[in-house]
């Protein structure tokens, strides 16, 4: 049986008065890749979200029921968010580099959590960082320019390499591609194959194929509930229930 | 008769567009109506702002003149004279005019010819003797410019030709006097210098003695301690209440108040320094340091509003990305979000200054009037700042000081000119960096 890196159990949130996710219980495995997908505004985002409690910062937020990361509650009393942050990290929707040069994007983790001795080190984990997410080749001559001035389809693989230049132990990625035109995309569907060796993956896509390509497991959420959750192929051959057979098939 | 779906004559085909000639007309002339308007509103507006600028320019040319007078000296006879010329007050003077124009005996005449020149020329005769290298070296006479009476510096740069009775009596001038003026100008003993003095001297009671130094460094005083005093609060202020404050009804009150304080005529916080810091703290009357500190109220509000609206125009999207890999919500504020708002911080705080610059209002309030004829000499000691000499220029009565006002408003427009542009040209810089 699989090892579950993070398990959810009975997690309601509500914005304020309004409930946006109903009772969601699932197993997110370690060394997987997890896609949830399902129609917009299904509260595919909010549930990344509850994950590495970025969700923390909105005002009015709740959360009820538990997470629990290698069988800790990361809601408990004892959970420092800011270490969660550097445990889970995430990559978001738009690439969002710093505008600082690259080497600084992705130096930014490991300085603030103290995670070399010297500079030689450090310059060795953007190395490394950059080459894990592909863009070592393409940037090393020119690590000290903007991450900015990068085009949209390497300023996310930059993002990528600033959140595992941290050694997280779990990435979320909402819609990593959804910007990006076909090839970047296929790109960094690569990338995520590649970096399942190391870390658990949870993406949220609203494209069928890629979580068809990427994923080993699949959860379908609709208006806020966790409709069919299971392995990718079973899930896209062999849907149980009417809405997921309805989405899937483009009948919503 | 196929069936009217196939057939290829009803084929839907839109009419085109018919638009009537009466109401494209009418469009075609409301265009022209606004552009119309448009260009005559900007034309009315410049025409005005370059009336206004032109209007202060030409007034205050005059201020930037000073009027000269030639002035032999005769140094051996003088030496010769008085072995210490420099015991008697008028002797210098006197006897230097009888050597320059030597064709008038007459005791009234005399009089009236030094009352040609300024105090001044006293003060820069006796300056030269007390330089006895100088004397050693030059020949028996010396040729000095020396500054000339206000109402005769008035006189040759205002109405140079003529010298009928009517503007002898403007200007306070007798016949003999305009008369002599005239032939001195064809003599070529006159002559027009451009006004240092302006920018090297304090207040003075009279105008070829005053100039804006004293008031220029008054003004650096204030804002340097309005500036200590509402820079890093509002910053701070600022930081907290846009990142960390959590949104609740406190803190929208205090939203809408600082909003409105912004907003609050100066005079309000002239009346507020008064009571709290002249009134309660005793801090001395007329200090650059009250007047720092009530310019720093004024500014408080304007710092904050300026810096949070700085701060959230930092995308949000660099907040998840800093927060996203675990840095703290200090390390968010103060590694990404400051840096980012920075500019648009500055930018706010120069036009802060220039406002402070321009204030009068409160600080008569403070009672930043008194007349002061030095630069300050410390922050609790009388100050004046550069809005309120121009107010006071304004309402005194003798010749001069009415374009001495004017140049120093321009001198004041200049500086204001100058902070605006450097704000601008800041943004440009900063904003081109990524
Ligand atoms: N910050 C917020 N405040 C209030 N409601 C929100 C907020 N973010 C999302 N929602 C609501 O939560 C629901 C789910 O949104 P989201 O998680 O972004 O959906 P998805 O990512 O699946 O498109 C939507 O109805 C949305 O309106
Ligand atoms: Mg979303």
């Amino acid at each position: 049986m699989l090892d579950p890196k993070i398990q959810v159990h009975h997690l309601n949130l509500f914005y304020k008065a309004h409930q946006v996710l109903h009772n969601i219980s699932l197993d997110i495995y370690r060394n997987q890749v997890t896609a949830l997908i399902g129609p917009s505004g299904c509260g595919k985002s909010s549930f990344l979200r509850c994950l590495n409690r970025m969700n923390d910062t909105i005002e009015g937020v709740r959360v009820e029921g538990s997470i629990l990361l290698d069988g800790d509650n990361i809601y408990g009393k004892s959970m420092d968010v800011v270490q969660l942050r550097a445990r889970v990290g995430m990559v978001f929707q738009k690439p969002n580099p710093f505008p600082k040069s690259i080497y600084d994007n992705v130096a930014y983790g490991p300085r603030i959590h103290g995670l070399f001795q010297n500079k030689s080190a450090l310059d060795g984990i953007v190395e490394q960082s950059l080459e894990r997410a592909g863009l070592w080749k393409e940037v090393k001559e020119r690590l000290h320019e903007p991450g900015t001035s990068l085009s949209g389809g390497q300023q996310q693989r930059l993002c990528i390499a600033r959140a595992i230049a941290v050694k997280p132990e779990v990435i979320l990625m909402d819609e990593p591609c959804s910007a990006l035109d076909p090839i970047a995309t296929a790109k960094i569907e690569e990338l995520i194959d590649e970096l399942r060796d190391r870390f658990t993956i949870v993406i949220v896509t609203h494209h069928l194929q890629q979580a068809a390509r990427v994923s080993q497991y699949v959860g379908f959420f609709y208006a806020g509930a966790l409709v069919e959750y299971g392995e990718t192929g079973d899930v896209f051959t062999n849907p149980r229930d009417k809405k997921t057979q309805g989405y899937l098939t483009g009948r919503m | 008769m196929t069936k009217p779906g196939l057939s290829p004559t009803s084929v839907f085909r839109p009419k085109p567009l018919e638009i009537s000639p009466r109401l494209l007309k009418r469009r075609k002339l409301g265009n022209a109506i606004f552009l119309l308007c448009g260009k005559a509103s900007v034309i009315f507006s410049c025409a005005l702002l370059l009336g206004i600028l032109g209007s202060i320019v030409y007034w205050s040319i005059p201020a930037f003149l000073s009027v000269e007078l030639k002035l032999v000296v005769p140094v051996s006879k003088l030496l010769k004279l008085s072995p210490n010329p420099l015991k008697e007050r008028t002797f210098l003077l006197k006897e230097s005019l009888s050597t320059t124009y030597p064709t008038y005996e007459d005791p009234s005449q005399k009089r009236e010819i030094q009352s040609l020149y300024s105090l001044l020329a006293q003060k820069e005769l006796r300056g030269l003797f007390k330089d006895k290298e100088i004397l050693k070296e030059s020949s028996d006479t010396l040729v000095l410019w020396a500054p000339a009476q206000k109402d005769v510096a008035a006189f040759l740069k205002h109405c140079q030709k003529t010298s009928d009775v009517k503007n002898n009596k403007a200007f306070r001038l007798t016949e003999f006097q305009c008369q002599l003026l005239e032939k001195l100008q064809k003599e070529g003993s006159v002559r027009f210098r451009f006004n240092w003095g302006f920018f090297k001297f304090s207040d003075s009671q009279t105008p070829e003695l005053a100039g804006i130094y004293g008031a220029l460094i008054g003004s650096l005083y204030v804002l340097g301690i309005a500036l200590l005093f509402s820079l890093p609060v509002g910053v701070i202020t600022a930081i907290y209440l846009e990142e960390f404050a959590t949104d609740s009804r406190l803190s929208r009150w205090i939203e809408i108040n600082l909003n409105n304080l912004a907003a609050v005529p100066s005079v309000v916080f002239g009346l507020l320094g008064l009571s709290v810091f002249l009134n309660f703290f005793k801090l001395p009357r007329s200090s650059s340091l009250v007047g720092g500190l009530t310019l720093g109220l004024m500014l408080l509000p304007i710092m904050i509003v300026s810096s949070r609206i700085a701060l959230r125009s930092v995308p949000a999207s660099i907040r998840d990305a800093a927060r996203g890999i675990g840095a703290s919500s200090v390390q968010v504020v103060f590694h990404h979000v400051v840096p980012l708002a920075f500019p648009g911080i500055l930018t706010g705080s120069i036009i802060g200054i220039a406002r402070a610059m321009g204030e009068s209002a409160s600080l008569l309030m403070v009672g930043m009037m008194a007349f002061i004829t030095t630069k300050p000499q410390g922050i609790l000691s009388p100050a004046t700042v550069l809005p309120v000499e121009i107010y006071q220029w304004v309402e005194r009565p003798e010749r001069g000081f009415d374009e001495l006002s004017s140049a120093a408003i321009l001198f004041l427009l200049c500086i204001l000119g100058a902070l605006n542009w450097f704000a601008l040209f800041l943004k440009h810089k900063f904003e081109k960096r990524w």
